[in-house]
């Protein structure tokens, strides 16, 4: 089981993600803001965080520099998703030391596939 | 980047460009008779040569503005003083194009500037006045006289200038802001629509009959479509945005052209169109990001397809000197003359509304237009009712051994000569 960290506050991004998911042997947990996902991580260090951007409070880019800059997640990676399609916030989650970036709308039905190759490129 | 916007709009420099032109040409008309003809050509050379610089420095991502600016109004401003010299120094009225030069200063630059440049006027002044005032205290109370006058109106004038540009300022970021703003919305809603639907078709909630699946298939198409429509209006609000280069590096324009006519075969099929390409086997290597360059070939081809009935679309691609020419062709209806000057503006619509039964935003060629721009390409078209379009865009080639500013540059100058 691939255990994945969806920290994103949008309800419908977290049921469609944990549903697909789901049915292709990953264990999902949702986290609705930065600092609830930060918490969790380190309590249970996840095999890759899908990390929404624009979030109230904390947002993805503050989340994914904590995260890169904590021993125990910071070998974990990142992916970004985010309805922020502009090249600029895809090269500072890049420069941030994110994985990936997926833009929003994204097709569920390949995300499995995409988080296992960012685990595979990752090892 | 784009982040600094030009504070003037385009067209008043325009205009002030022209108008400094006419002004140059009327002192010379003043004084072509009392300079040696070396002088006169002299001068016509140097507004020429000034105008062309400041052309220059209205290209937008110009990095050598400012000098280019200093080097125009002081070219502009000799040749005036050079104008009164002749003219009879204190006695001639010419002074006052001190002022349109000080307006112009004033409209165009900061406080700070302006400050600078009325002493620099000042100097020049007395300087070509030289001999009245030496022996004549009263000439030097007119000249002060002359000079606070131009003083006051180049200051009154920037402070107005001020304010009308910083309220067009504040308003169009405002304007871009809310665009931008309601691009990312739109987006939120449109991501769990288009999920929920790929999750039913992906039988992710049990399985589906074919009328629900096929019903759900126009959701998916027509909220794709959707999501194109929102691209385009953030493109449009924030043109940085598509301009930038996520990742500048070394592709091949015939691969990338064939990619691109591949995506489309699908959609020229479904309306019965033959889309085909004439591409030569040999790659052909350009410098760019490649996604910049696709956008412009989508947009073309997606165009085309659109507004043809029936017969076909062709891509080709031409290599040449120092360019590569692309062409997208179409037997379409064509587009009528009195349209052709305008279908690179942007929300421009030939028909004059927005189409429902076509879609789109108007967006596609002027976003085409301004990628092309930016990377020293050009764009054009020729129509001919009943006939056809013809898209054609060029793209330079960089060559090993060239450094970019340089190729850059150049194209510039090229571009400057052209115009």
């Amino acid at each position: 089981m691939t255990k994945v960290l969806v920290i994103d506050d949008d309800l419908d991004v977290q049921e469609i993600i944990k549903t697909v998911l789901e049915t292709e042997d990953f264990e999902v947990t949702g986290c609705f803001n930065a600092i609830e996902g930060i918490r969790t991580a380190l309590k249970n260090p996840p095999d890759i965080i899908l990390l929404d951007v624009m979030m109230a409070g904390t947002d993805g880019f503050e989340a994914c520099r904590a995260f890169k800059a904590k021993e125990i997640t910071k070998n974990i990676p990142i992916v970004m998703i985010s309805a922020k399609i502009e090249p600029r916030s895809q090269k500072l989650a890049k420069e941030l030391g994110a994985s990936s970036y997926i833009t929003k709308p994204f097709d569920p039905l390949t995300l499995g596939e995409t988080l296992l190759r960012v685990i595979e490129n990752n090892k | 980047m784009m982040e600094k916007k030009e504070l003037i709009p385009f067209e008043i420099v325009k205009a002030a460009r022209i108008i400094g032109l006419l002004t140059g040409f009327i002192i010379l008309l003043f004084v072509y008779r009392k300079i040696p003809a070396l002088f006169l050509f002299g001068g016509i050379g140097l507004a020429i040569f000034a105008d062309q610089l400041l052309y220059f420095s209205l290209k937008r991502k110009s990095t050598l503005q400012i000098p280019f600016f200093y080097v125009q109004i002081f070219i502009y401003l000799a040749l005036i003083s050079m104008a009164i010299y002749f003219a009879g120094g204190l006695r001639s009225g010419l002074f006052l194009l001190y002022g349109l030069l000080l307006i112009y200063v004033a409209v165009s630059r900061r406080l700070s500037p302006l400050v600078v440049f009325i002493l620099v006027v000042t100097l020049a002044y007395a300087g070509v006045t030289l001999p009245e005032w030496r022996n004549s205290p009263t000439n030097i109370g007119m000249i002060s006289q002359r000079l606070i006058l131009l003083f006051l109106i180049s200051v009154t004038t920037s402070i107005f200038s001020r304010i009308i540009v910083g309220e067009t300022v504040k308003l169009e970021k405002t304007k871009e802001d809310l665009l931008s703003t309601v691009s990312h919305e739109l987006r939120a809603p449109l991501t769990s629509i288009l999920g929920y639907v790929s999750l039913l078709l992906g039988g992710k909630a049990g399985a589906l009959n074919e009328k629900q699946k096929t019903f759900l298939q126009s959701v998916l198409q027509q909220g794709k479509k959707l999501e194109s429509l929102v691209t385009d209006i953030l493109n449009a609000a924030r043109p940085e945005v598509f301009l930038e280069e996520k990742e500048i590096k070394l592709f091949d324009l015939t691969k990338l052209i064939e990619e691109v006519v591949e995506k489309f075969q699908p959609v020229a099929m479904e309306r019965n169109l033959h889309l085909k390409r004439e591409l030569p086997d040999n790659i052909l290597v350009v410098e760019g990001d490649p996604a910049r360059i696709e956008q412009v070939l989508i947009n073309l081809i997606d165009n085309s397809l659109k507004y043809t009935e029936k017969g076909e679309v062709s891509v080709s691609l031409e290599p040449r000197d120092r360019e590569i020419l692309v062409k997208v062709s179409d037997t379409g209806p064509g587009i009528s003359e009195e349209h052709l000057p305008y279908v690179f503006e942007k929300f421009y619509q030939v028909d004059g509304s927005l189409d429902r039964a076509k879609g789109g935003t108007g967006l596609g060629l002027a976003i085409a237009q301004e990628i092309l721009m930016s990377r020293g390409g050009k764009i054009w078209i020729d129509s001919e009712i009943g006939k056809g379009t013809t898209f054609s865009f060029t793209l330079p080639i960089r060559r090993a051994g060239e450094g970019r500013s340089k190729v850059k540059q150049r194209e510039r100058l090229k571009e400057g000569a052209r115009k």
